[in-house]
């Protein structure tokens, strides 16, 4: 994770869009918890901005 | 001070020099091959597995040019069964540093292999190499001249000028000639047990030896070309940062994985681009384009460069054959350089510095980069 964030960062590409948490099978509240939180971050962040581009 | 000893030597010029401990090597049965580059047909040079003394008069160790990572080679050919015979091999601290990473993913095997790395002023690209040819001097004759008085030439290749290792961080034996009086001696410098056996076994004795003016000359060099790493860095901030700019040099990018063929520290067997994932049905594309109103064939452009650079960057040593490999100008090594830089300096990991020191992506740690981390809910 911490490579993958430094490359996205070097290379200008938003390393905010990407996550890692950790859960465990019994913790489904917090699962419920986080897919809420990454949907709100990126309704907020708007559209990826390579989504139209041809080259990826 | 070094441990090691000065070979005196009264050839023409260092390759001659370098010869006579080629041939002495093999005529005192010290080793009974040595893998160098030597000048292939046409003038060019590539590494050349040497068992016949009569045959060094074709070694090139001095000639500033690199077709491939030697590093390469020896997984190719040591991998499946380490060698019988003993084998020197000599290389440049790229390739050196390669192979020390290559040792510790048990790509190759240090059995009957002595590493002798020697100092490198730098490379030229094929086609600046082969005009250099075409002159009346020695090309590597002339930059470890340059070099050696404190110059730096513009033409070596772009990995080459912004390399702050002219000198192999490991090796069995390193050969020094820059700090030098060069002319008439170069260094056999013995780092391990076996580099001193080798020693030993050319009849020479090991004493502490005094590298002032070699130290000073290539902390000059190392800064110098840190200098250019920086400003290299600031290129790649400036030019190729953020989606259009860093798309805009991947355009040209057809996939055609040459990059990948010829880096050193690409090994697996079992390669993800070569896997049923990019085996995609039609529809697959379809789909793609379904969605977006239009996709590149064939795919995957950035994917596979920022695959290549999550698997590779914190082991890459630089060496830059994967621009050299590139028919399409895709700019593969600034990338590289610029992100493997930042991912070594994450991990405070140096490529090839140590072949004891565990690569950090396999070493576990229970507390580790915890800022990286989404927090706990």
């Amino acid at each position: 994770m911490g490579i993958i964030k430094t490359i996205l960062d070097v290379l200008g590409l938003d390393s905010d869009r990407v996550y890692l948490t950790w859960i465990s099978a019994s913790e489904g509240p917090q699962f419920a918890e986080w897919a809420k939180r990454i949907e709100e971050d990126i309704k907020k962040k708007g559209k990826n901005p390579l989504g139209g581009l041809l080259t990826t | 001070m070094a441990r090691g000893v000065f070979r005196e030597y009264k050839g023409k010029g260092l390759e001659e020099g370098l010869q006579e401990l080629w041939r002495e090597l093999l005529e005192r049965d010290v080793v009974q091959a040595i893998l160098l580059p030597m000048e292939v047909e046409g003038g060019l040079v590539a590494p050349g597995l040497l068992t016949d003394a009569a045959r060094i008069g074709e070694s090139r160790v001095v000639s500033p040019y690199m077709p491939v990572n030697t590093a390469r080679v020896l997984q190719m050919m040591t991998k499946t069964m380490p060698p019988s015979e003993k084998v020197a091999v000599v290389l440049c601290p790229c390739e050196a540093r390669a192979l020390v990473e290559l040792v510790k993913l048990k790509q190759i095997s240090q059995e009957n292999l002595i590493v002798i790395a020697f100092d490198c002023p730098g490379t030229y690209a094929v086609d600046d190499y082969k005009k250099l040819l075409e002159g009346k001097e020695d090309p590597g004759e002339l930059l470890v001249e340059k070099v050696n008085k404190g110059g730096e030439d513009a033409q070596l290749r772009e990995a080459c000028r912004t390399c702050p290792y002219p000198s192999a961080p490991w090796a069995d034996i390193r050969i020094g000639f820059l700090g030098l009086d060069y002319k008439k001696r170069f260094l056999l410098e013995a780092l391990t047990e076996k580099g001193e056996e080798l020693i030993t076994g050319l009849g020479m004795e090991i004493a502490d030896v005094p590298l002032k003016e070699r130290e000073a000359l290539l902390d000059k060099l190392v800064a110098q070309r840190k200098k250019a790493q920086e400003q290299l860095l600031k290129e790649q901030q400036e030019q190729l940062k953020g989606p259009d700019k860093l798309l805009a040099a991947l355009s040209s990018c057809i996939r055609c994985h040459n990059c990948m063929t010829v880096c050193p520290v690409c090994y697996c067997k079992e390669c993800f681009f070569k896997s049923p994932t990019f085996e995609m049905e039609a529809d697959r594309y379809l789909g793609l384009a379904h969605k977006r109103g239009a996709t590149r064939m064939p795919s995957d452009m950035l994917l596979f460069h920022l695959t290549r650079m999550a698997h590779m960057a914190h082991a890459c040593v630089q060496c830059g054959m994967c621009e050299e490999a590139c028919p399409m100008g895709v700019p593969v090594f600034r990338l590289f350089k610029a992100t493997s830089a930042k991912v070594q300096d994450l991990f405070n990991y140096e490529p090839g510095k140590d072949i004891e020191e565990e690569i950090p992506i396999s070493a576990f740690r229970e507390e580790e980069l915890d800022k990286i981390q989404e927090p706990k809910i």
